[in-house]
This record gives structure tokens, sequence and C-alpha cells, in this order.
């Protein structure tokens, strides 16, 4: 499991140095020019461009790029003419601030209710919070956040309740039906039904032998968590005008600002690698199983059973 | 299994069941209107009428008493209407149409604008489908039928497609293009995006299907016999994954429409005055408009319905 983990661990940064690289790259090639349009004479716009070493070939300008990144220095934004670093910093706390509240909403929604449903005797129960489930989880973050702003104008709604809301519905739909179907599968091991059978209370069954057991499977999808809610925010972001993390990469992409665009993608990728890894991080410390046994959790293997498990 | 646990088992099944043909119904319906768009249609998408922006729903003719906030004054008079003359109703006189839904910031006709632009959006959403379940379908059976490295190359760079948030890869790629493009020229490239976005998925499934199945006794017999590897391919590797492709298929669909939805509310969609949901949503955008005119909504609602249907219809048996 720790092979697997360290095997975690490199992939997420193979995965932010792609992403970095990649976002360089796009910007960079992309059509158009910072310098094309504004006041400029021929003579200052080519020393604009010599100045921000637009002369040069791409790749020795993303090679510079890498490596000045790997010194934290992330250059400084063209469309913002300040540097990379403290305005990611800034936009980045917006994004998180609402997203981890989204996320804490979400398990605190999500995780109860996905028990609920799948322990509960009444039948109407459980049809009933599968059913709000599967309406939430198909009504994107998006939709959500324009019916809020909707409600939020006349009940005046600030924008970060509304992407909290937005963002924390569809994980908590997420979250509900994993819970309920990890549950289901927990409770039919031989150990809880002996326990059954000896006569513990059906809520110690619960929440102290099968809860744990079913937690390794919602865990397990953290990753897909986290990138739902990081492109959920982008959205949410476009439609409150929130300035975070999504709206500075929009802003970046159309302003053609490779070293911005580069550190908003790396950033992106970045958060997903971090929540993935925390979610590997709890599932071992709750499931000595795992500890005992290497041979689980292949890098790539898990996020195909994680991507199947997403469905309703 | 006891008897109730079958009978349990077998309720279930008939939940589900009903479930998917509720979504394969709603996803009917959405089809079947956006295909009749033209006959259902009660105006031109691009028209404007200037007195009637945002007015709202109505029957009656409306008279604008003040622009801001927008308020009409319903006359005691009706809409004059035209039944079945080419399209199913409209109204008679150019100067009074008829708004079902109501009229945007530049008094056109919401309900058209909608129909035309669920054409669009879904179509776009099949042509992405169309490309990402055949390079994923290729990707997913060359890796899953060969093995070896050639495997383990295409998963990882799958993985690392599906490892990044979905949004955020259509946009960036979109980003690499001309920010504004002709019609024909913007539909292809967006296709080709959502087609590259959405590969990974199909392919990471197909190739969990091919492998296994390519284990199985009967196909190991098919190759003691003598099958070559085309034969296998297409006599059982092929059949095998139909189900999966599907499922995946489904799934991709909203995903693929929020995504069209979101890049044209980014403005990297279509320009005017083509309308797609994405860019009718735009307009909803703004809380003080929205709220004298909610029937800018419409779009959305036909994102929910479509997500909704194509989750609901995905829901199989496992």
């Amino acid at each position: 499991m720790l092979r697997a983990l360290a095997g975690r661990v490199v992939f997420a940064i193979i995965l932010v140095v792609v992403a970095f690289a990649a976002a360089f790259l796009v910007t960079a090639l992309a059509p158009g020019e910072l310098s094309d349009d504004g006041p400029l004479t021929h003579e200052q716009t080519t020393a604009e461009r010599a100045r921000l070493r637009l002369d040069q070939p791409v790749a020795l300008r993303l090679a510079r790029r890498l490596a000045a990144a790997a010194t934290l220095d992330f250059g400084e934004s063209t469309a913002f003419n300040r540097p990379v670093l403290p305005l990611l910093v800034e936009r980045t706390a917006v994004t998180l601030t609402a997203g981890l509240s989204a996320l804490g909403l979400a398990i605190l929604t999500g995780i109860p209710l996905g028990v609920l449903a799948s322990r509960t005797r009444h039948r109407w129960l459980r049809g009933g919070i599968a059913a709000v489930s599967v309406l939430l989880l198909s009504i994107p973050a998006l939709v959500v956040a324009l019916l809020l702003t909707l409600l939020g104008a006349s009940i005046g709604l600030p924008s970060f309740a509304v992407m909290t809301i937005a963002l924390a519905l569809p994980a908590a739909a997420l979250l509900e039906r994993l819970q309920a179907r990890a549950m289901t599968t927990a409770v039919d091991a031989t150990c809880l039904r002996a326990a059954e059978a000896r006569g513990v209370p059906r809520t110690v069954v619960t929440w102290r032998h099968a809860w744990p057991l079913s937690l390794s499977a919602v865990l397990g999808v953290g990753s897909i968590v986290a990138s739902h809610l990081l492109s959920g925010a982008l959205a949410v972001e476009l439609i409150t005008t929130r300035p975070g993390l999504g709206l500075l990469t929009l802003q970046a992409l159309m302003g053609r600002d490779s070293n911005l665009a580069a550190a908003c993608a790396g950033m992106a990728a970045l958060l997903v690698g971090i929540v993935t890894l925390a979610g590997d991080v709890v599932q071992l410390s709750i499931d000595p199983r795992l500890r005992a046994d290497d041979s689980d959790m292949a890098t790539g293997g898990f996020a195909a059973s994680a991507s199947q498990e997403v469905r309703p | 299994m006891t008897a109730g646990g079958r009978a349990s088992s077998a309720r279930t099944h008939a939940w589900r069941f009903s479930t998917r043909a509720v979504g394969i119904a709603l996803l009917a319906v959405v089809l079947l209107g956006v295909l009749a768009a033209p006959i259902l249609s009660t105006g031109q998408v691009a028209v404007q009428h200037p007195d009637l922006a945002l007015a709202p729903p109505s029957v009656h003719r409306l008279q604008l008493v003040e622009r801001l906030p927008p308020t009409y004054r319903a006359l005691d008079e009706r809409v004059p209407l035209t039944w079945l003359d080419g399209v199913v109703v409209r109204g008679t006189h150019a100067s009074t149409p008829l708004l079902p839904l109501g009229g945007d910031s530049l008094g056109r006709d919401v309900w058209t604008r909608l129909l035309h632009g669920g054409r669009l959006s879904l179509s776009l959403t099949l042509a992405g489908l169309a490309g990402a379940v055949a390079i994923g379908m290729v990707a997913g059976l060359l890796a899953g039928s060969l093995g070896g490295w050639i495997d383990t190359a295409l998963m990882r760079v799958a993985d690392l497609f599906i490892a990044w948030p979905a949004l955020y890869v259509v946009l960036l790629m979109r980003a690499a293009m001309p920010l504004s493009l002709g019609f024909r020229t913007a539909f292809l490239l967006m296709a080709g995006v959502l087609a590259l976005a959405g590969w990974p998925v199909v392919a990471r499934a197909v190739r969990g299907v091919a492998a296994l199945e390519r284990t199985r006794d009967h196909v190991l017999a098919a190759r003691a016999a003598g099958a070559s590897s085309r034969w296998i391919v297409v006599r059982h590797l092929l059949p095998a994954v139909r189900p999966v492709v599907v499922t995946q298929a489904l799934l991709l669909v909203p995903a693929f429409v929020l995504a069209e939805a979101t890049l044209s509310f980014a403005g990297f969609g279509f320009g005017e005055p083509t309308p797609s949901w994405g860019t009718m949503l735009r307009e909803a955008s703004d809380a003080f408009v929205l709220r004298s005119a909610p029937w800018l909504l419409a779009p959305a609602i036909g994102i929910a319905l479509v997500t909704l249907g194509a989750t609901l219809a995905s829901d199989n048996d496992r």
C-alpha cells in the first residue's frame, strides 16, 4: 500500500507538470499576440516582445519557465502586470474557501443520508432519498447557480453562499449514492450477518462495524469529487463572477497570458492531487487490511474502478 | 438466496427498468422537440422586436409601460394567430409575434431560440460523442487486446486526461484556437475538443471489458482453433464491449451538454445571433434581468432535462 501511495504521489507530480507545460504551450502557441493591439509603436512592440522573451522559440521559453517554476518563480502575468504567485494564491484562496465549505457540507449531508438510505427499514424513505439524489446529480452546478442567483437577488444571498450551495448539492448527491451502494455491499459481509444474528443492535452494526467497512469505496473516489468540484467551481464563478481560480484561468487563457495560464492549470491539477492523496491517506489509516495487503491499489487501475462507481 | 431475496431483486429489476424507460422517454421527447424545431417554432431566431424586450409570455397583445424594469400592460385584445401555415402556430402579423416563452432582452422569441439552440447544442453533443466513442473504442480495444506497453502507455495517457477537471481540459483546448470563428469551423472544432476530452472515459471502460474478455475460455478456444486477431476482436470483443460503450456514452451526454453551455457562456462558443443553450444562458446571468424575466432560464431547464434523461437511461443492471 505504501508503494502504491508513492506511485500516486509520482502520478500527481507528473499530472501537475504535464498540466503546467500543456497550458503554457497552448497559450503560447495560440493565435493572437499580447502586443497586437494597443497604441504602441512598432519599436515599442518589438522592445516589449524582447523584454517578455516572446521572440524566443517556444521550446526554449517552456524549458526556462519549467526551470524557474521549480524554484517557485512563476514569472509575471502579462494580463495583470503583477507577479503570478501572489495573484494565484489570492484567487485560489477564494475558490478554496467556497470549495472546501462545499466539500464539508457535502460530506456532512451526503454520508449520513447515504447510510440512512441504505439502512432504513422504510421503503419510501430509501426511495425518496435516492430520487432526490438522482435529481440533484442531474442538475449541473451551472444551473443550480443560476437558479440560486435568481433566488439570491430577491432575498439577498451573498455570492459565497450561492457558490457553496451550488457546488455542495451535486457533490452531496454523489457522495450519498456512493455511500448507499457501499453500505449495502458492506452489510452483506458474513461478519456483519454474524454480528446481527448474535443480537448486536442495528445502530451499532451500522455505525461501528459496517460504516468503516464501506468507507474505502467512498474515499476511493476523492479525485472524482475533487475534479467535479473544480469543474463546478469554474462554471459557478463564471455566473457569480467571484474572482476565483476558474475565472482567473479563463482570463489568462483569453488574455493569452501563458505564465498565468500555466500556473493556474498546475494549481488545478495540484488541488485534485492533494484531495486524492488525502483520501488515500485517510483510507490507509482507517482500513488495516490495506496496510497488510499491497496488491490492491495499482496507480492507474483505481481511476477506472472509481469512474465506474460514479453512477447513481 | 432466500425466496424473499429473489422477490426483492425482481422488484429492483422492475424499478431499474422503469427508471430506464423514463430516462429514454425524456431524451426522446427533447430530441423530437428539437428535431421538429422548424415546425414547432413560432418565429425566427434572429428577428428582434424592440417593443417586446423581456416581454412575458402572453396570448394578449402587450403594451410597454416602463422600460426599466420592463413592465407591460396586457391589452384587451388577443394576438391574431395563424394556425398550420407551414408551422403549427405563429402570430399573423410580423409586428405582433406570438411569444410562448416570452422575449429576451432584444425581444426575440425565446421558445423558437430554445428549440433551435437545442438543435445546435445536441447535435454538437452527438458529434462529440461519435468522435469520443470512435477514438475511445479503438484505443480501448487496442489496449485491451494487445496488452503490454501499448496498454500501459494508452491507459496512462487516459488517466492523465481523466484526473484533470473536465471543464479545464475543454477550456484549455478551446483556448488554443482562434477566439472568433465561422459557424462551421466553430462547430467542427468544438466537436473535436469534446471528442478529445471524452475518449479516455470510453477507452478505460472498453479496455477493462476487453482485457477480461480476452482471457475467457471461449476466446481462448477460438484462438486455439486458429482464429485471427481481427476475428476475435470483431466476433468476441466488440459484442462484449457494446453495453459498456452505450452506458459510457450516455454518461458523457450530460458532461458534453454542460461543456458546450459553459464554453458558450464563457464566450468561447458560437457568435450571435446563432442560438445555443449556452449562448442563451448568458442573458440569464444578470440577476436584475433574470428577476424580471425568469423565462430566460428555459435553456437551463433543457440542460437539466437532457442530463436527467441520460442519467436515468444509463442506470443499468450491474
